[in-house]
């Protein structure tokens, strides 16, 4: 164990084990005062776990320890962790919209006055905070107002302030990932100005480019374990690519099943929120990956074709007919969806699993007998199907594990009747047995003749479970990976692809 | 209502067929640590407390007959509430719609000589329209069900008002429509044979067939209903025709049991009702709104309130009693919700020290 940074955060041997999985492997870590060290992995690398064990959120696995400029703190204790100089501007920037600027920095402690609050001290006060990040800007101006770069830099200079001048670590977690390309350059020159003061920032992110714009050191994690360490300036895009994407596959994927020629659903010029004119043809009996960062339009796309979303421009067409997106419109045409978001949007976490899988096809009139015992007997053999553990239908869906839940609400299309899938993340927080048992259900429905539409974070995922990947990259699409073109490596460079510097 | 609480009180849960692998966790969802059929056991401890408390005026065919024929109207416009509850609308002013409906009814009969049964069909279309109109606030325009109910109770309560001149009783009603409410065949009062008609085609429809399963869905989680092809927002406007048409309903055959229109007997009916509804979702089905559940709640609380007024209670007594039950009923059933242990109160005292859920990268 190399001896910890006299200047700067260093972490070491920090694990986190989770019941059903290891999210960190013991990690070691070192920003140096006064510079940028990325973070890159992919989702589910062990980036938001190391963060918010940083942040004492989470209690890591005994044994670890973290030092910053010499002085060891306490891990797993949010109060440690500000008194030792540690701050934070999380993705959602934590401020209030409607409260105006002065007050979004007063927020987690006031400015100086004892009884009375005077509105002019306060400006000026709120004014010398900002100053530094070279943002002018109308205080009095409600947070909403303003833009997402300055938004960013509020958040920052609310997280330094009072503060630490010279000193202390700013973790950064994708502050970017909204911000369109020209804001970037103020929160660029904002951070650079918060390192020349000898500040360690630790800056997580998806995209590549800003990496070699931005910081003097990167690290990669893979599977909880940091895979690589090194000076920006000693590597190469390609290379951090190979080291995100990683290489190790074993058995856990299926041989992707082959397309038809028949087309299931024909998407043509479709727009939404982020999606700008995509149009692709999905074809029954295939697994059609799509892939892309956040903020690509990914997470539209099967809301748009389901109809949850409102659709801009474009038309859908399925199995040659015109097709109106709304759910219930949806579901007549033979299509179902799972949603990314288990809790609140895939199912009914309080009702059994009977109710939550017949919910889609009642197979009764509206008025008509709905006998309990006769739908357990007509749910149960999809249950075991689909190898649900247990499969027992009058189970709340709530008490199952995540990747029994998936499977459950894929046995409710496939009872349905749906010839296309609509699946957004069906691994997410699923361990690999049920992934394994996941991917067998969509490879024996497509091989059925199921069309399957497949969004997902994971690129490795999607190059072996797929024939064919999309991938979508500011609201456009950008590449179709298929055959030999189509690798993890390909997948992940594709979708960074405009941000790496020619 | 102690009694409630005692974790002894367990019930067996019926499992189809498939021995449930871990009865432990399958139990936990639901309030069945409170047993399903606990109230039927606090039931019986009231009649045997005030039988022998005071034997003489409880144990009497008139005290059960009072009690039966007076939940009758309790018991449908709960009904409708439930309908309403499950499909997550909370809707505030059927009582005052009860209320104005009972004038309605009266005043076309009195002043405008409408024939009973024209007068009765006239008055179970505003009290659906009460519901529509709720329904179209709430789907529509995306107002929040408490104040859009809210708002329609005072309007409904100024009509009753105007209709009545400040409140007078709508005294003389034809005895074709009275006898609505009198018979009694076989010595049950018939507005029970009535209640018992609504609770099963309520149990029917809310329990057992696509639309009851649509609003519990809508009710508990209304995009993941929406995404199973669920038209939401019918299934609210349902919801609130229901309950505008059962309170509606039971109006007028109050009106008909008293003999005269009473302008503020809507609000008697307010919390009652809620408490009944709430609890019942501590029995037979935990966790849900359900009709079986609703009626053994309303007559737990019927039967607790009438012992006390036997007793020689004051008339504070029944406000009393339901503003208790309500807040015991829904803290029950919130426990229920979220408990894993046997019991809610050891629950209570444990939840300071809640782990953050588990939250992966």
């Amino acid at each position: 164990m190399t001896a910890p940074l006299r200047a700067g955060l260093s972490i070491r041997n920090m694990s986190k084990t989770y019941p059903a999985q290891v999210a960190l492997r013991r990690v070691d870590l070192d920003v140096a005062a006064g510079q940028v060290h990325a973070l890159l992995g992919q989702n589910g690398s062990g980036k938001s776990t190391l963060i918010k064990a940083l942040a004492g959120y989470h209690r890591p696995d005994p044994g670890a320890a973290a030092w910053l400029n010499g002085e060891q703190f306490e891990l797993g204790s949010s109060v440690a962790a500000h008194a030792a100089g540690v701050r934070f501007v999380h993705q959602d920037l934590g401020l209030v919209g409607e409260l105006d600027v002065i007050d979004n920095l007063a927020l987690g402690g006031s400015f100086e006055g004892r009884r009375w609050l005077s509105n002019r001290r306060e400006a000026a006060a709120a004014r010398r905070v900002l100053e530094p990040y070279g943002l002018d800007i109308d205080v009095r101006m409600p947070v909403r107002d303003c833009s997402p770069a300055q938004r960013a830099i509020v958040a920052i200079a609310r997280a330094l302030r009072g503060g630490l001048p010279g000193e202390g670590l700013l973790v950064l977690d994708e502050p970017t990932a909204t911000l369109p390309e020209r804001e970037v350059r103020l929160l660029f020159s904002a951070i650079r100005s918060i390192c020349a003061q000898g500040t360690a920032v630790l800056y997580v992110t998806h995209r590549l480019g800003e990496v070699f714009e931005l910081a003097e050191t990167v690290t990669v994690l893979r599977d909880g374990v940091a895979v690589a360490s090194m000076p920006v300036a000693e590597t190469t895009p390609d290379e951090v690519v190979t080291h995100i994407a990683g290489r190790a596959l074993d058995q856990l994927y299926p041989p992707a099943p082959p397309p038809r020629a028949e087309i299931a659903v024909e998407v043509i010029d479709l727009g939404g929120q982020e999606l700008n004119g995509v149009s692709f043809s999905l074809h029954s009996g295939e697994i059609l990956g799509v892939a892309g960062i956040t903020g690509s339009g990914r997470d539209e796309l099967n809301p748009l074709l389901f109809g949850s979303a409102a659709v801009r421009t474009g038309r859908v067409r399925v199995r040659g007919h015109e097709h109106r997106p709304s759910p219930a419109a949806s579901i007549r045409a033979g299509l179902g969806y799972l949603p990314a978001d288990r809790r609140t949007l895939s199912a009914i976490p309080a009702h059994s699993v009977r109710e939550n899988v017949t919910l889609p096809a009642l197979g009764a009139p509206a008025l008509g007998w709905l006998g309990n015992r006769h739908q357990a007997a007509d749910v149960q053999p999809w249950l075991r199907r689909l190898q649900v553990q247990p499969a027992d239908p009058e189970r709340p869906f709530a008490t199952l594990s995540g990747g029994n839940q998936q499977k459950s609400v894929l046995a409710r299309w496939l009872r349905a009747g749906s010839s296309v899938l609509l699946l957004d993340e069906p691994t997410q927080g699923v361990d690999v047995g049920g992934k394994r048992a996941i991917y067998d259900a969509l490879g024996a429905a497509a091989r059925g003749g199921a069309a399957v539409l497949m969004t997902s974070t994971d690129a490795e995922e999607l190059a072996e479970v797929c024939d064919r990947v999309l991938v979508l990259r500011g609201g456009r699409l950008a590449a179709v990976l298929v055959g030999a073109a189509l690798s993890a490596d390909a997948i992940v460079a594709e979708s960074l692809r405009e941000e790496v510097p020619a | 209502m102690s009694e409630v609480l005692d974790p002894t009180l367990f019930a067996d849960r019926r499992d189809d067929d498939a021995p449930a692998p871990t009865p432990r966790s399958s139990r936990r969802a639901g309030a069945a640590q409170l047993g399903r059929f606990s109230g039927v056991y606090v039931l019986v401890a009231f009649i045997i407390a005030y039988g022998i408390w005071v034997p003489k005026t409880f144990l009497t065919t008139t005290t059960l007959q009072s009690i039966i024929g007076d939940q009758a109207v309790t018991g449908i416009v709960t009904i409708g509430l439930v309908f309403a509850l499950s499909a997550g609308a909370f809707d505030l002013s059927f009582a005052n719609n009860l209320g104005l409906s009972g004038v309605i009814c009266a005043d076309l009969m009195l002043n405008h000589q409408v024939n009973p049964a024209l007068a009765i069909v006239i008055t179970l279309a505003c009290g659906l329209l009460v519901g529509a109109v709720n329904a179209f606030f709430v789907v529509r325009v995306g107002v929040n069900s408490i104040v859009v109910t809210l708002g329609m109770s005072s309007v409904l309560s100024a009509l009753n008002s105007k209709l009545t001149n400040g409140g007078q009783y709508l005294t003389g009603l034809p005895s074709s429509f009275t006898k609505l409410a009198s018979p009694k065949p076989w010595g049950v009062p018939v507005l029970a044979l009535y209640l018992l008609v609504a609770a099963v085609i309520g149990w029917y429809v809310l329990e057992h067939t696509p639309v009851g399963r649509r609003l519990q869905a809508t009710g508990a989680g209304a995009e993941a209903a929406r995404l199973a092809g669920v038209s939401t927002g019918r299934m609210t406007l349902l919801a609130f025709m229901v309950v505008g048409g059962l309170s509606s309903l039971a109006g007028i055959l109050v009106t008909a049991q008293v003999g005269a229109a009473t302008p503020d007997i809507g609000s008697g009916y307010l919390l009652a009702v809620f408490a009944a509804a709430y609890l019942g979702t501590t029995q037979i089905k935990p966790g849900r709104f359900n009709i079986g559940g609703t009626i053994l709640a309303i007559f737990l609380l019927a039967t607790g309130v009438k012992g006390l007024q036997l007793g020689g209670g004051q008339a504070w007594i029944t406000d009393a009693f339901n503003g208790v039950a309500l807040i015991l009923a829904v803290s029950l059933a919130t426990l229920g919700q979220r408990s894993g242990t046997a019991n809610p109160l050891a629950r209570l005292v444990r939840r300071r020290g809640a782990v953050p859920r588990s939250e992966q990268s």
